[in-house]
């Protein structure tokens, strides 16, 4: 199961970072705005020094400082220094609740998992009611340690201590799908939902996810609604999930609803026409009607754009050699059964 | 008059009778086995333990009622079966429901750990032998026909050493006569390279456990000649199947390209399953990738236990039945004529097996209706499956009815409150047990007494058991196909004993013939390559052929 989140990825932190410090106007001190202006031209370097400037003239600049300076020493290797300098404006601007999302996301990505949960730790033991350290060690021990002794009882006290925290509810959700409890799975994003009813990243997700749950518990009447409610979710989206639509596919095409499957991978299509596993189903469906060269088109496209996901592309490989060997052309075949020979043995 | 046709219609599903719903009862409590399948569970959870074990149908005494054998484990880690509960069991079908234990007197105690039973008239005496499989060893019993075996292992040359691995660990063995010259050959299905002393302790998610197939490399199946003499030939090399290193655990025999050669199907664990196509002169090609069965349409890997390679849609051509473990599903190929298709989500197995593990299978006709329906035998591979992933251990067996069109449906809560009892279910075998007609089956589960699944569906529906005796070919027809055809229409069906998991079932051909009370056409294809055609045959009765000396004008 994919584990859904509310934030954002590490590969995209920095960049949020920069865009975040870059719109919190500083006032008008030059020096800022000169770093600001190298940062737009992604030269870090320039950009520090013009921050030194600002640190050496004010010893508590707006927090945009700190955050612009940590954007810089993350770029440069310094990833120490960058999480030092959001520490530094997190004392010095107790109350900017920026600074603090902003330190719990760079956390892990600079100094590790491990580290990021010995620092989350001792901060939660100096601000015990802060909910963004909190569900920062919450998320960190469900992406780090998913099944580990602690996790649990880190998310279920997060949730109770934050009953209104939709997030909060929404982790320890992820937690119990993970760990297979389905039934407090889907009690807890039913109650992140109710949290966050506008949001539709959280509707799709939360949908997907209760779905995949009333699949395990074998309602399938439930999980189809629960997929369908998904679905309008994520139509409602500026960038649509093709990941949490094709979910839906699957669970079409185990039921032997074909066209309806094939329907919605149409849809995926338009919207990512770079999603591999798309182009392996529409493959599979024109070799089942015996159209075996749109099937070996397809299934090219397939392997394509899937990336390293091994399983799916030993799935298409052997879909490939399949297919040639039935349209006469064994030799074309070849290459993909040396290519799941060269990819699986039936070693450790 | 169009409105008159249109109530008709909508009434004509109440109009016509139901079918009756298939019915076992589970009738060991009074049929006088106390057999106990005993994996000698220990707490250093060795991986051996949870595989085990299988079971023969045969008649070993040619009384015309099934007996059976039952494989069994052996005290740990020293593998000694001195202490009687860990012997090999025969029991002898008394014809009145009720069995005897002549282990002793047959002498098929056996020894060491034993896995796998594969029986069949290996030499042609007209008795039905017994191979059993095993962890380090192998072993032949010869049926000497006056109610004893011999151990002819070592004269046999199958005491199952690998050239280069040495000792084996066989889960499965079939017999079949792959070259077609009327000696029963032997296929031994090797699983992993795995020895009690080198075994590594493993755990899942913390917490100890049987070790994943994932932890051990595997070993290639072996191919045994059978010279004709009472020994046999290792032929694995030269044939092509040694050179296939896979987890194998079920095998299957069946012709799929109508060549009159027979083919063969390994299931592999979390390896692609093979299948060994017969190419004549004693050679095989591994097809599996490009014949479709090696992954599931999703290109997955799955868990393959059991398998059955049998006509499911009376369209002449043997498809393919895998069971494996929760997650999987488990696929049905359905052939296509040289190549086959999942259509595991079109005939309906995609759900009703997705959250299953199963290892014994079959594909017979339980309510006599012409289709073939489905059986497994289900339970967790982990005893702490409980514990570990919040999934039950012990699992009620699996029943899929044939609608026909290609579609199954799960009616295992009809089928009576002995066939939904849940427990660790591994082997099955099939076969007719009371000679009425419809097909039993026998399960083993681990650490307690095995079910006996007595079939009483109702319906009165006709039927047909083929008993062959081969005269060219090897003396049991294994691997003769039989057409029958009725008012209802053509199926199709083949001799063998290898099916499922482990396990062995009735050489007897079963048909299920409907509302037909004769047979217009009984066509048999024996492997010496003579055909036979018999017309009018009577329905409800357990029929003997044999095999003409020449073929028929």
């Amino acid at each position: 199961m994919k584990s859904a989140r509310f934030s954002v990825a590490s590969a995209t932190l920095v960049f949020l970072l920069a865009a975040v410090a870059l719109g919190q106007r500083p006032a008008a001190d030059p020096n800022l705005l000169a770093a600001e202006s190298y940062l737009r031209q992604q030269n870090y370097a320039k950009a520090r020094e013009a921050l030194d400037l600002v640190f050496r003239l004010d010893a508590r600049p707006r927090p945009a400082a700190y955050l612009m300076l940590a954007t810089c020493h993350f770029h440069l290797g310094a990833k120490e220094q960058a999480v030092e300098a959001v520490e530094r404006g997190i004392a010095a601007h107790p109350a900017a609740t920026d600074l603090v999302e902003h330190y719990v996301m760079l956390l892990p990505a600079a100094v590790g998992p491990e580290a990021a949960r010995a620092r989350l730790a001792a901060r939660l033991r100096e601000h015990p009611r802060s909910p963004a350290y909190r569900k920062a060690l919450a998320r960190l021990l469900l992406e780090t340690e998913p099944a580990g002794a602690g996790t649990e009882a880190a998310l279920a006290e997060t949730a109770r201590l934050l009953p209104r925290d939709a997030e909060a509810h929404f982790l320890y959700g992820q937690w119990a799908c993970l760990n297979k409890r389905h039934e407090l799975c889907i009690a807890e994003l039913r109650q992140a939902q109710a949290l966050a009813p506008a949001n539709d990243e959280v509707r799709m997700q939360s949908y997907t996810l209760r779905a995949m749950a009333e699949e395990e518990l074998g309602r399938g009447d439930r999980a189809e609604a629960d997929f369908r409610a998904a679905l309008a979710a994520n139509r409602r989206l500026a960038r649509p999930s093709p990941h949490a639509a094709f979910r839906y596919v699957e669970f079409l095409a185990q039921r032997n609803r074909e066209a309806e499957a094939q329907r919605l991978v149409e849809e995926i299509l338009k919207y990512a026409p770079d999603f591999g596993p798309a182009h392996f189903e529409r493959a599979k469906r024109f070799a089942r009607e015996r159209r075996l060269e749109e099937a070996l088109a397809s299934g090219k496209l397939a392997l394509e754009h899937l990336g390293g996901d091994q399983d799916r592309l030993r799935a298409v490989h052997a879909f490939m050699a399949k297919t040639y060997f039935a349209a006469g052309r064994p030799e074309e075949a070849k290459p993909h059964e040396e290519w799941i020979e060269s990819h699986a043995k039936p070693g450790r | 008059m169009l409105k008159f046709r249109a109530i008709i219609f909508l009434l004509l599903p109440w109009l016509l009778p139901a079918s009756p719903p298939i019915v076992f009862e589970n009738a060991v409590a009074r049929s006088g086995i106390d057999f106990v399948l005993d994996n000698s569970a220990t707490p250093q959870k060795h991986q051996i333990e949870t595989m085990m074990a299988g079971v023969a149908a045969l008649d070993y005494d040619n009384d015309g009622w099934l007996d059976l054998y039952f494989a069994n484990g052996a005290r740990l880690p020293g593998m000694d079966k001195t202490d009687p509960k860990f012997a090999n069991r025969l029991y002898r079908n008394r014809g009145d429901g009720t069995f005897t234990d002549v282990t002793e007197r047959a002498g098929v105690r056996g020894r060491g750990y034993a896995m796998g039973v594969a029986a069949a008239d290996y030499d042609n005496d007209g008795f039905a032998d017994l191979y059993v499989t095993g962890v380090n060893h192998n072993q032949l019993f010869r049926n000497n026909g006056d109610g004893t075996f011999a151990d002819l292992t070592a004269r046999a040359g199958l005491a199952g050493l690998h050239p280069k691995y040495g000792k084996t660990y066989a889960v499965s063995a079939g017999w079949c006569d792959y070259d077609n010259d009327g000696w029963l050959d032997l296929f031994v299905v090797n699983y992993l390279d795995w020895s009690l002393e080198k075994a590594p302790p493993c755990a899942v998610k913390g917490v100890r456990a049987y070790c994943s197939p994932q932890s051990f490399g595997g070993q290639p199946n072996m191919l045994f000649r059978n010279n004709g003499d009472g020994t046999f030939a290792d032929v694995s090399e030269v044939s092509g199947i040694g050179k296939h290193v896979g987890k194998g655990m079920g095998v299957a025999f069946a012709d799929y390209n109508s060549d009159g050669l027979t083919d063969i199907f390994v299931a592999n664990d979390t390896f692609r399953n093979y299948l060994f196509r017969n190419d004549g002169g004693g050679k095989f090609s591994e097809v599996g990738v490009t014949s479709g069965v090696a992954f599931t349409e999703n290109g997955k890997s799955i868990a393959g236990m059991g398998a059955d390679f049998r006509d499911v849609d009376n369209d002449g051509r043997p498809d393919i039945f895998v069971t494996a473990m929760v997650g999987d599903t488990f696929p049905l190929f359905r052939n296509l004529g040289g190549q086959f298709a999942d259509v595991t989500a079109s005939a309906g197995l995609a759900v009703p097996t997705i959250k299953l593990t199963a290892w014994g299978t079959g594909a017979f006709d339980f309510d006599n209706d012409g289709l073939k329906d489905l059986f497994t035998a289900n339970g967790a591979i982990l005893d702490n499956a409980e514990e570990i992933d919040r999934l039950p251990y012990r699992l009620p067996n699996l029943l899929l009815r044939n609608l026909g069109r290609g579609v199954f449906a799960d009616v295992s809560r009809q089928a009576g409150p002995g066939f939904t009892a849940p427990a660790a279910h591994r082997g099955a075998a099939f076969g007719d047990f009371n000679n009425d007609g419809r097909i039993d089956i026998v399960t083993t589960n681990l650490n307690t007494r095995p079910e006996l699944l007595v079939n009483h569906t109702a319906g009165g529906r006709h039927w047909l058991v083929v008993r062959l005796l081969g005269g060219k070919s090897n003396r049991d027809g294994i691997g003769a196909r039989i057409k029958v055809v009725t008012a209802g229409g053509a199926q199709y069906n083949h001799a063998t004993t290898s099916v499922g998991y482990s396990s062995s079932s009735d050489p007897r051909v079963h048909f299920g013939l409907g509302a037909a009370g004769v047979v217009e056409r009984l066509e048999v294809t024996w492997p010496s390559g003579i055909r036979q055609s018999l017309g009018r045959v009577r329905a409800d009765q357990i029929l003997t052929v044999r095999e003409p000396e020449g073929p028929q004008p």
